[in-house]
């Protein structure tokens, strides 16, 4: 039986909602008998409840690893700790989120155990009982499916892959507690402060109507003149893509995706944004997604309820003229 | 004085189609249209921008076929001193782990003290590069930077964006590897006059075979397919002249979601 490792991330005494996801995801390998699932969890005396808060998502076994060491996320500590457990149980597979701390600590254990990496995963295909992994590439346009050449298969899943669900039923779970009794290697970089999300009027999770712009606004005139009197009309709130932030045509508290906010409002409406992956992470749990976008390729779409595939600048006055006369 | 090694990707720019280009699960590359990885821009403007604080030099490498000489040109005409053209040819999708070794066997003896790269290319967004060459070097990294806060010969303080807005102030020691995120200097655009003149100044050509490195036994991964991204649900499409769309777009707002319009 081939072992399926999820690193369990976790901060403050919670699990982070992307490696629950992943302990789900993985339970769709079981009725194949490919894998033995094992939530790893890097923690300090604190692991019991952590225990306790993954066995319900349904993993074989868990392995607790202890050391005062892991009370606080670091990459040393995580690239030590595991590389020792993997010597002494031998993962074949090691799945954890393709977000800032995965992206920190599964390159370098990859590089530590002479193997590689296949990041950025949005799903798994079993073919021939081989495992393939598909990634989202080329801004959202093409999907590839990729297999790795090396073992231990290091790979990371972006959130929102799978949706995260505890098991129906619920198994035997083996529970194995190990002692780390080693110093573990200091960090090279020292986090000064934690500044958190800047202040804005409007919480733009909370809100039901989003009008959401990229790139394609193309300057803050487009916006004042397009954009704000649509999502004033339809009693929206304006927010965008992370290159509307670049431009400067939104604050980053107005950022949906990865890096910026998760929204789930009523509607959805995207106008000129293509839909990376990285944007469609915090948008495509909304209820209604309207995209309004020239390229008819564009990955927004797949995600899309309804699509207008043409220019923003024909319709959006067009809308606004239909409003109007609503209006009066 | 500080040495900068920026690394540059030559991407395939977003926005194209790539449908009819896919031909046994690899990209052709014909008719594909490239340019600076939008990263890399900012990666390369924030070390020439430090030029001007700081007395340092900044040199930048990239990787691939004749086509790539292009990105590195840009890059002096927009400030760089020196420019390095590793000659590859490898097939697209490219390989992380085959880049970041290549990168490594490069930079290795060239006693930088800080390397930026992009946090992602645009185009195979594996974002693992600057950290895999990072555990090579032997060296200390921070992704995702989204601003320099400050920087001596033993230090540099920078911005580290993680997940839902939240922001760590990181100090890390240097030599170090800082991957960029976008958004951290606006971005200038190389003169035409600059990038004649880049031309005439030339690259430093380093060919694969001298890295001596058999390239293509790094490759840790293997596209056994590659296709259009296929559709999370149905997707009706407004048709129609531009006021029908809009008429149909508001009677969606009114009817289905009940917004009082």
């Amino acid at each position: 039986m081939k072992e399926l490792w999820i690193v369990i991330e976790h901060a403050k005494g919670k699990i982070d909602e992307v490696s629950l996801e992943l302990l789900t995801g993985a339970r769709q390998l079981s009725p194949h008998g490919a894998s033995k699932v094992t939530a790893v969890i890097l923690g300090d005396e604190t692991i019991e409840s952590l225990i306790e808060l993954v066995k319900p998502y349904g993993p074989h076994r868990i392995i607790g690893l202890r050391n005062k060491g892991f009370a606080e996320y670091s990459v040393e500590a995580y690239v030590s700790g595991l590389s020792r457990l993997h010597q002494k149980y031998q993962a074949s597979t090691i799945w954890a989120g393709h977000n800032s701390t995965g992206l920190d600590f599964l390159p370098r254990l990859a590089v530590q155990e002479n193997t590689g990496m296949i990041s950025g995963c949005v799903d798994f295909k079993i073919e021939n009982d081989r495992l393939s992994y598909t990634r989202s590439i080329y801004g959202g346009k093409l999907q590839g499916d990729v297999r790795s050449l090396m073992q231990p298969v290091i790979v990371s899943f972006y959130p929102g892959s799978f949706t995260a669900k505890a098991a129906d039923v619920n198994g035997e779970v083996e529970i194995v507690r190990e002692d780390l009794d080693t110093v573990l290697p200091s960090s090279a970089i020292r986090i000064r402060n934690v500044l958190k999300p800047v202040s804005d009027d409007i919480d733009i999770t909370k809100k039901e109507v989003i009008v959401s712009i990229g790139r394609g606004l193309g300057n803050q005139e487009n916006v004042d003149r397009l954009m704000k009197p649509l999502a004033e009309s339809i009693g929206g709130i304006i927010a965008g893509s992370r290159s509307a932030v670049d431009m400067g045509l939104i604050p980053a508290s107005r950022q949906v995706g990865q890096s910026g906010k998760s929204v789930r409002p009523r509607v959805y409406i995207a106008v000129a944004i293509s839909g990376a992956v990285q944007h469609v992470a915090g948008m495509k749990n909304s209820q209604t997604v309207i995209a309004i976008n020239k390229d008819p390729n564009a990955p927004i779409f797949k995600y899309a309820d309804y699509a207008i595939v043409d220019d923003l600048f024909e319709v959006i006055p067009k809308v606004l003229d239909e409003i109007s006369a609503i209006k009066a | 004085m500080m040495k900068i090694v920026v690394c540059i990707k030559q991407s395939i720019l977003p926005g194209y189609s790539y449908f009819g280009d896919i031909k046994n699960d690899r990209l052709s590359g014909n008719g594909l249209k490239y340019g600076m990885n939008e990263f890399d821009s900012y990666a390369l403007q924030l070390a020439v921008s430090l030029k001007e604080t700081h007395n340092c030099e900044v040199a930048v490498v990239s990787l691939g076929p004749e086509r790539v000489k292009e990105v590195l040109y840009e890059a002096v005409a927009l400030g760089a001193d020196s420019a390095a053209h590793v000659e590859a040819d490898w097939s697209l999708p490219t390989d992380p782990f085959m880049v970041a070794t290549a990168l490594h066997r490069v930079i290795r003896n060239l006693g930088a003290d800080l390397i930026f790269t992009g946090a992602q290319s645009v185009d195979d967004n594996t974002s693992i590069t600057p950290t895999v060459l990072a555990a090579l070097l032997g060296m200390a990294s921070v992704w995702n930077v989204c601003r320099l806060e400050s920087l001596d010969d033993q230090k540099a303080v920078v911005h580290r964006e993680k997940e839902q807005g939240i922001v760590e102030v990181v100090e890390i020691p240097l030599p170090a590897v800082l991957a960029i995120q976008t958004g951290i200097i606006p971005l200038k655009y190389a003169s035409f006059v600059k990038l004649r003149n880049a031309k005439k100044r030339g690259l430093i050509s380093i060919p694969i075979d001298s890295l001596s490195m058999d390239i293509e036994s790094y490759r840790q991964g293997e596209y056994t397919r590659l296709y259009e991204a296929e559709s999370t649900g149905e997707c009706k499409l407004l048709l129609g002249d531009f006021t029908s769309k809009a008429k149909s777009f508001l009677s969606i707002l009114r009817e289905e979601v009940k917004l009082r319009i």
